[in-house]
């Protein structure tokens, strides 16, 4: 079960970034993304919640840059 | 892809390739599920979904694996590979209405938390032929939800067109682990090849398309370079290369498409920066090249996409000695301009057919190939349904009516296990005691409902009452469902016409049969029984339902419940030999119209490893 509940944590987390990422980050990290719509925000939560991950290691590498 | 994203591109042809494609699916669907149930009444609706979506989505995915190397065998397949996005996002869609259904039907509903029983009811990780072969469908459809989740042009900026790609390639693996998924399941509890030969069949074809496609890829690397003393490579004389379009050369695995348009000759990487397209499979349109997958456009001498675009290639020099063109190997800085090479004789040739998606037009000479590919597939699906159905086996007549509660009046006991007593009237108008197995809810027993109950009562010997139940009936033997609502059981006074339960003399016995969980087996499920439903089972008898034996041959049925040779329970004893051939050596005492099967689960219990339907062969042996 701690599999299980790690699991849980790992989507959990997931979609907390996942809204920030979409709602409010990714247009600094791809200027296409400015002024986007709604559901284009939407689409790209289900691949932001699993990939958050790298979204992690892309803000940092993207924000040192900076 | 560089300027601002669009959530989902339709244009006139992809929305009619989706229009076509949704009618595909309807059809199937509808096809499926009313073949289905005409031909087996008795099967309950979430099997026939699940059946439904999981072939659908299996043979969408042949499709879309076939999809690419037809396309480069044949370039009119092309209009098919540029909507490949949708068809995979779509097949996920459906592949997800098989998982999620699976997993709340199989494994939902019980004590366990649904992904954990995936992983820990059917634990013969050791065994080919008990292998918990769900846990394959469920890594494939992981890998599809990540495929699905990121087909989209921000994911494939994002994560760089290489990486983008590399994950995209994990189908294959999620192939491999579909195609395992169904070997491993439903065909080893089917006993017709047809099934087995149609999966065959399409793994041959997947793997043929790749293997000619690959050889054509192979054949065309492997030609030797010549060179001239500068050491540029020889591509082709200009007569050699169609109007607008190219030839492409490969140089130490890197591929070089040099086009022609006009009078002029440009060199450009031949890797579409969108998703890693074959540019010299191209043409150029309106002075650009144009991507043969999904119309992505670069101007020829710039070595860039047009603006507003940002893409970039990497450009080459080339020349002209007599009618002999030339290129240098070495690459210029992607986005670096060059000037045309210029041919002083050439002659213009016919153009030829090309097809570019958001143009929505389908030139002629593909047509005819589509005209015959498209209703080929919507013919290949009825045949693909007709076979299916007609090879199913094993379907019993059973049945269980979730909507139907019946008022039942009878006896209440809790030991040997839940049950009720009812006195009912026999063909010959004789009073005779019917058993009624209880259960409860869900994957749960009725021994605590009961007990609650019983326990109101202490100083009554016998205890009467009335209860709201649903029928589980399979070959005339009858389980009830009971209700959870409150006051679903009320004591009524005692009768006299009901016997008290007597204990016939125990006799030895050995049988062989399967271990099955009666509430699932009797018709909630169906099939309720074997590989298949194995985890379901373990659930089911995890949660307290009383396990039961089924011995079966051609001449008699016979059901024993399981129970400890002490008169407990032995359900989380015998988990590891539920729904699979197994021979049990005990003692059998008959209960009224049951057979109660008293056992030692360490030492009665011996699991046999002849594949599943021989237990349809055996019964009692003494």
């Amino acid at each position: 079960m701690i599999v299980i509940y790690l699991l849980y944590l790992y989507v959990l987390l997931g979609i907390l970034i996942a809204l920030w990422f979409a709602f409010f980050k990714v247009q600094h990290l791809d200027h296409n993304a400015e002024e986007t719509s709604l559901l284009f925000r939407l689409l790209i939560l289900p691949g932001s919640i699993i990939l958050w991950p790298y979204i992690i290691y892309k803000i940092f590498n993207h924000d040192r840059k900076v | 892809m560089s300027v601002k994203y669009i959530p989902i591109i339709w244009n006139p042809f992809k929305t009619k390739y989706d229009v076509i494609f949704a009618l595909f699916v309807v059809l199937y669907l509808t096809g499926f599920i009313s073949i289905s149930m005409y031909l087996y009444p008795q099967l309950i609706i979430d099997t026939i979904i699940i059946r439904s979506f999981g072939t659908l989505a299996i043979l969408i995915l042949h499709v879309i694996l076939s999809i690419g190397p037809l396309a480069r065998i044949n370039k009119s397949f092309l209009p098919i590979l540029y909507n490949r996005r949708h068809l995979g996002v779509s097949m996920f869609l459906i592949a997800s209405v098989h998982a999620v259904y699976s997993i709340i039907f199989f494994h939902g509903f019980g004590i366990n938390n649904p992904l954990y029983s995936l992983f820990t009811a059917n634990t013969h990780y050791d065994s080919l032929t008990f292998f918990p072969f769900q846990v394959l469908g469920f890594f494939a459809y992981l890998i599809l939800m990540v495929m699905a989740f990121t087909s989209h042009d921000f994911w494939l900026n994002f994560l760089s067109p290489k990486i983008w790609k590399a994950m995209h390639m994990l189908v294959y693996i999620a192939y491999g682990l579909v195609i395992m998924h169904v070997v491993l399941g439903i065909i080893q509890y089917e006993n017709s090849p047809i099934l087995f030969s149609l999966l065959f069949l399409g793994l041959i074809t997947i793997l043929t398309l790749h293997i000619i496609s690959g050889y054509k890829e192979y054949r065309f690397d492997s030609i030797k370079n010549e060179t001239d003393k500068d050491g540029w490579v020889y591509v082709c004389t200009p007569n050699e290369i169609d109007e607008n379009c190219a030839k492409m050369v490969n140089i130490e695995g890197e591929r070089i498409a040099v086009f022609k348009y006009g009078n002029k000759l440009s060199a450009v990487h031949n890797v579409c920066k969108h998703q890693n397209g074959p540019l010299g499979e191209g043409k150029i349109v309106d002075g650009c090249i144009t991507c043969p997958w999904h119309g992505y456009q670069y101007l020829p001498d710039k070595g860039r996409a047009p603006e507003p675009f940002t893409e970039l290639l990497a450009t080459y020099e080339l020349k002209l000695i007599g009618d002999k063109i030339y290129v240098n190997p070495i690459a210029l800085p992607e986005g670096t301009a060059i000037e045309p090479t210029i041919i002083p004789t050439e002659e213009p040739k016919v153009d030829t057919d090309f097809f570019i998606g958001w143009l929505g037009i389908i030139p002629n000479s593909y047509q005819s190939t589509l005209r015959f590919f498209v209703p080929s597939l919507f013919l290949l699906s009825i045949i693909f349904i007709v076979v299916i159905s007609n090879s199913t086996n094993k379907i019993r007549f059973s049945s269980y009516d979730y909507y139907k509660t019946l008022s039942f009046e009878g006896e209440l006991l809790l030991k040997p296990f839940p049950m009720l007593r009812v006195l009912e009237m026999d063909k010959n108008r004789n009073p005779k005691v019917v058993l009624y197995p209880l259960v409860n809810e869900g994957k749960f027993g009725a021994d605590k409902s009961v007990q609650t109950f019983l326990s109101q009562y202490p100083n009554d010997k016998r205890v009467f009452v009335q209860l709201q139940a649903k029928i589980i009936e399979r070959d005339g033997q009858v389980a009830m469902e009971l209700m959870n609502t409150q006051d679903n059981i009320k004591k009524i006074k005692y009768s006299t016409s009901i016997p008290a339960l007597v204990l016939e003399r125990t006799k030895d016995t050995i049988l062989k049969g399967q271990i099955i969980d009666p509430k699932c087996y009797l018709g909630v499920m169906n099939p309720g029984e074997g590989k298949p439903h194995r985890s379901c089972a373990i659930n089911c008898i995890k949660g307290g339902i009383m396990p039961a034996f089924i011995t079966e041959n051609s001449k008699a049925k016979n059901y024993y419940i399981l129970i400890g040779n002490n008169g407990k329970k032995v359900n989380s004893d015998i988990l590891f030999a539920v729904a699979e051939p197994v021979e049990i050596k005990g003692k059998v005492q008959k209960i009224d119209n049951w057979n109660l099967l008293y056992i030692d689960p360490k030492a009665s219990i011996k699991r046999l490893s002849y594949s599943v339907e021989s237990n349809y062969e055996c019964g009692v042996l003494h």
